[in-house]
């Protein structure tokens, strides 16, 4: 009887039939999803084999058009008759065509899709074919990465972000990408009640206190009593602390210029009436702050 | 070699920390201590009483065990495919799992017991490994006081006491072990840890969306640029418990069984045509 059992696990249970070749598989990184005329449109970047001379992989892309978005990657799969590879996706890119309906058609599809990862990066750009050729994922990701590691005037989403918030009802905040002659980031597009709002670079600061997502980042004043002359800060480390009725923000800064001679309680004052007057315009909470500073001052 | 006490306890924490993630979707923090409770107490109340030894629950005993081995077979079919072997058919898989469970039910409650040694400390090797890979995602601002509502709190503590006091069967009575508080608080304690540290990484939102939130919580896994993608390791960790869940069920409807059917062939052939059967239902119900 168990040589029978093993004899039918040998022949029919082991095996490889259901292995698919590198070659065979379509390994999509990055992926643009727009709506156009209640048709979607995507474009998939596919790695092709290593270019000879720079020794990078080549992407292309490819543009596909149907009415669901699993229809659409069927359709995909066909014209490409490979297997369509969606474990490796480092990027979204959507537009302002993209509301409630099509972002839960688009959740919903990376839900039930067990292959797909979500912590690739999400983005808004004006244009997405163009985006996609003259930039390559890895560079967008590093372009907002690298935003968000230096100036904080940007948030790097992920779509585990914004399936959070899209059922949490919060606001999304998509990294706003425009191209031109060059591709720039271009602040925030924050997304909430159906509706696509624009966040200016500078702004994106203080949304990213308000979510406690602050890496460093260089803020200069002009001093009141001279002109052409500043105060110059260099604020390393941002933690806020979300109370049921106040705020508590932590800061490190280190004064890197001080032209105007302030002491360190007038840098402190400017400091914090800038930003709890920015912090005000997103919340009704009590702001409290609380800073290290060190570096030049008056004493 | 003589089965310890210590192994049959720690067989219960595999089995009921494998119910607990198959119905994570279910439970909160609530629910996991008030579900605890309801346990120990109808538990405490079948030691006194010795009801295991009554024909009539090892009837319905081996009836639940008969509705559970398909539903949770197909279960974990779908785990395979959806975690580890994507592009594997499920009948397959489910063939490989009910003939293997077959095997070794049929082998023995020893046999069992030592496989699921064998098996600990390949399980709590990445139990460790995993929660110190998951220290560095943990975020506080998803912890709220949500983890502590429920639906239907009466219902839901209910349905978890069932997920205690069916291992508790499974296990106990047949080994004439004595159940004891801290076996109950051990495997609680631990699924309230693995349940917080869930929470904490994906937040309640995510973690009620997600079909298998406990391996969802390793995709974001990614230290010093190169450990990522490490899901699959801890996919089959889950899957060892998952394992035993089938293989104690389908080992309490054999040795219920025994005690009806003499002849050991006729045992035989009627554990084949059992499984047979419940490899069928198990591949027909969604």
């Amino acid at each position: 009887m168990k040589k029978i059992i093993i004899i039918f696990i040998l022949i029919f249970i082991t095996g490889c039939d259901s292995y698919i070749e590198l070659n065979d598989l379509a390994i999509i990184n990055a992926l643009g999803i727009e709506k156009v005329d209640n048709t979607y449109k995507i474009y998939a970047g596919t790695v092709q084999m290593l270019d000879e001379e720079s020794l990078m992989p080549e992407i292309e892309v490819y543009q596909v058009e149907g009415t669901s978005l699993n229809q659409i990657i069927d359709n995909l799969s066909l014209a490409l008759n490979k297997k369509i590879y969606l474990s490796h996706l480092d990027l979204l890119l959507l537009n302002d065509s993209i509301k409630d309906k099509e972002l839960e058609e688009i959740i919903n599809f990376f839900l039930n899709n067990n292959e797909t990862r979500e912590d690739f990066l999400v983005i808004n750009t004006n244009d997405i074919n163009k985006t996609l050729e003259k930039m390559k994922f890895q560079e967008i990701n590093e372009l907002v990465k690298n935003n968000k590691r230096e100036t904080s005037k940007t948030i790097y989403t992920t779509m585990y972000d914004v399936i959070k918030n899209y059922y949490d009802k919060k606001s999304i905040y998509i990294p706003a990408i425009n191209i031109k002659e060059t591709i720039t980031l271009n602040g925030l597009k924050e997304y909430k009640n159906n509706k696509y709002k624009d966040i200016k670079s500078d702004d994106v600061i203080y949304i990213n206190y308000y979510l406690n997502n602050i890496d460093t980042y260089k803020l200069s004043f002009s001093c009141s009593n001279q002109t052409n002359k500043y105060l110059y800060l260099n604020i390393l480390k941002g933690i806020t602390t979300t109370l049921n009725k106040e705020i508590l923000v932590a800061n490190e800064i280190k004064v890197i210029t001080n032209d105007c001679n302030y002491s360190k309680d007038e840098i402190n004052k400017i400091f914090n009436d800038n930003l709890k007057n920015k912090l005000n315009k997103l919340t009704k909470k009590k702001i409290t702050i609380n800073n290290t500073i060190r570096g030049t001052y008056e004493n | 070699m003589k089965i310890k006490k210590v192994e049959n306890r720690l067989a219960f924490f595999i089995l009921t920390l494998a119910l607990f993630l198959l119905n994570i979707n279910y439970l909160n923090i609530s629910t996991i201590l008030i579900g605890s409770l309801i346990a120990y107490l109808f538990i405490m109340l079948f030691e006194k009483t010795k009801i295991y030894q009554f024909k009539i629950v090892k009837i319905i005993l081996t009836i639940f065990s008969l509705l559970f081995l398909p539903i949770y077979l197909n279960k974990i079919t779908y785990y395979i495919s959806d975690n580890i072997l994507r592009e594997y058919s499920t009948i397959s898989i489910s063939l490989t799992l009910i003939i293997t469970i077959f095997i070794l039910g049929n082998k023995g409650y020893h046999t069992i017991i030592k496989v699921l040694l064998l098996a600990l400390y390949f399980i709590i090797f990445f139990f460790i490994l995993g929660f110190l890979t998951n220290l560095l995602y943990l975020d506080g601002n998803n912890i709220t006081t949500t983890i502590f509502f429920s639906n239907n709190l009466f219902l839901e503590s209910i349905y978890y006491s069932i997920l205690i006091i069916y291992p508790y069967f499974l296990i106990y009575p047949t080994t004439n072990t004595k159940f004891k508080f801290y076996d109950l608080a051990f495997s609680s304690f631990y699924q309230i840890i693995t349940y917080i540290v869930i929470i904490s990484i994906l937040g309640t939102t995510l973690t009620s969306l997600y079909k298998y939130p406990f391996i969802t919580i390793f995709k974001k896994v990614n230290l010093i640029g190169f450990i990522e993608r490490i899901e699959i390791i801890f996919s089959l960790n889950y899957l060892f418990c998952f394992y035993f869940l089938l293989l104690f069920s389908y080992y309490n409807i054999k040795s219920n069984l025994s005690l009806i059917i003499k002849k050991d062939k006729n045992l035989t052939i009627t554990l084949i045509f059992i499984t047979f059967i419940i490899f069928i239902i198990s591949t027909i119900i969604q």
